[in-house]
């Protein structure tokens, strides 16, 4: 299919947030009729799974150098995040952080989580009404990934805000953003009342980057803020997309109070159906084909994790619908495949598990306010209701 | 005869393979996926596959027929 230059014409535009928004018919015909479709000159979409599959699981031809840019032939960046490092710089880095998200490391993190939670729940009351996103999705992510990376609790409304508004300018984050430029001049001074002890005061991320050889500090405060962007509106996405399905059909939700060992299964499912973030970006290294689509050294992919994750060649006709039921677990790839693999996706998962496994027991009456409309959050990345008014 | 190996080195307790299969997987320990059962079952052998499949970082492998 020949380029699109203008946003409206074409099939799926990744930055046009009205297609990012409502994305089902639009990924359906690209799966169905261009599964490699070019929105923008030298800029691809993959849409169906065996494809987004294929080009995550090849990091030696399409590499993560350039995130989060979209256009085309990136600029190399000396000392680029976890997320655009490929191999061998990415091996050893992954390696190294793998520590912090061991599987180890995440069960001492489950008692903490249960504490945000628990305070996050306490001045509720059965029959109240709340708008979710703010009180309880957004902020058990944030809080928790605050603690984790080791950031003073004093300080977490305005590092809520400033990523909050970061994340709002994905994939595009103007250097000039006054947030932006608040939230690092914040972490430089972490690292630097870190660095000053001289030696490791604290078994958090903050004093083990901080420690680690070969690191500078704005390294170490790159990678920081890497943990704190991932780790926040996605997380709050997924919690948010669970509890609105849950509760639109709230034949789940009756089915998870009467059965709370179906939480596991629900998060999949959710994790499947609605991915957090919609698409990865990688870069072409030389010039290939996909699925018989010439693409060239430079060329930008947008690989819809979405998409992959609504094919019905894989998922069958009723792909698209949200499904508790679901049988032979097959792979969904919200959190990627292969050598990116999100880091934190056990983390995620087990913030989502104890904030549903509480709220189910705390409030099985729970249900959508009334009058309550699902209206899609106005983000190219990012897929969640905007809001969701709920009746405890 | 059917065994599965697991990759230690790719292994990063993502933990997929044991919610799919609690009888052929669980994660040990230090969080790695090891092998429950002796002997892959021919009953086994489609559990075995599931979790291998779900597995992220591609670190099991399922070989050999029934």
């Amino acid at each position: 299919m020949p380029p699109v230059t203008d946003p409206t014409d074409a099939l799926y535009h990744p930055l046009n947030v009205e297609h990012t928004g409502n994305p089902e018919q639009r990924l359906a015909t690209a799966r169905a009729t261009c599964p490699v479709s070019t929105p923008i000159p030298r800029v691809h979409v993959v849409a169906t799974n065996e494809l987004v599959r294929d080009v995550l699981a090849s990091p030696e031809k399409f590499a993560n150098v350039g995130n989060f840019t979209i256009t085309p032939d990136p600029p190399v960046v000396e000392k680029p995040m976890i997320t655009s490092m490929d191999p061998p710089v990415h091996t050893e880095f992954r390696h190294f952080m793998r520590r912090w998200f061991s599987p180890l490391e995440l069960r001492k993190q489950e008692g903490r989580i249960e504490q945000i939670v628990s305070r996050l729940i306490a001045p509720l009351t059965a029959g109240d009404e709340i708008e979710f996103v703010e009180r309880i999705a957004n902020t058990v992510p944030a809080w928790t990934v605050y603690a984790f990376v080791g950031l003073p609790e004093a300080d977490w409304t305005d590092i809520q805000h400033w990523t909050d508004t970061i994340h709002n300018h994905l994939p595009h984050v103007p250097d000039d953003l006054p947030e932006q430029i608040a939230f690092f001049r914040y972490l430089d001074e972490q690292v630097a009342l870190r660095a000053a002890h001289g030696t490791p005061q604290h078994d958090d991320l903050i004093d083990g980057l901080v420690f680690a050889p070969d690191l500078t500090p704005a390294e170490v405060v790159s990678h920081i803020a890497q943990v704190l962007s991932a780790g926040t509106a996605t997380t709050a996405s997924l919690i948010t997309n669970l509890f609105y399905e849950l509760l639109h059909d709230r034949s789940n939700w009756e089915r998870l109070v009467a059965d709370p060992s179906l939480v596991t299964a629900a998060i999949e499912e959710s994790l499947r159906h609605d991915a957090p973030l919609q698409y990865a970006l990688r870069t072409v290294t030389e010039d290939t084909e996909i699925g018989g689509c010439p693409v060239g050294a430079g060329d930008r992919l947008v690989v819809s994790l979405q998409s992959a994750n609504w094919d019905e060649e894989v998922w069958g006709p009723d792909a698209g619908d949200f499904d508790l039921g679901r049988g032979t677990p097959q792979q969904m790839l919200s959190f990627g495949v292969g050598i990116h693999t999100c880091l934190g996706a056990p983390l995620a998962r087990l913030e989502t598990k104890v904030v549903l496994r509480r709220f189910v027991a705390a409030f099985p009456g729970m249900r959508l306010a009334p009058g309550f409309e699902r209206h899609a959050m106005h983000d190219p990345m990012l897929r969640r209701p905007e809001t969701l008014d709920v009746v405890l | 005869m059917t065994t599965v190996e697991v990759d230690t080195t790719r292994c990063e307790g993502h933990a997929l393979c044991e919610g799919a299969a609690p009888s052929v997987y669980r994660l040990n320990e230090s969080g790695q996926a090891e092998i429950v059962p002796l002997e892959i079952t021919r009953e086994l052998v489609a559990d075995a596959e599931a979790g291998a499949r779900l597995c992220p970082v591609n670190a099991l492998r399922v070989i050999g027929g029934p």
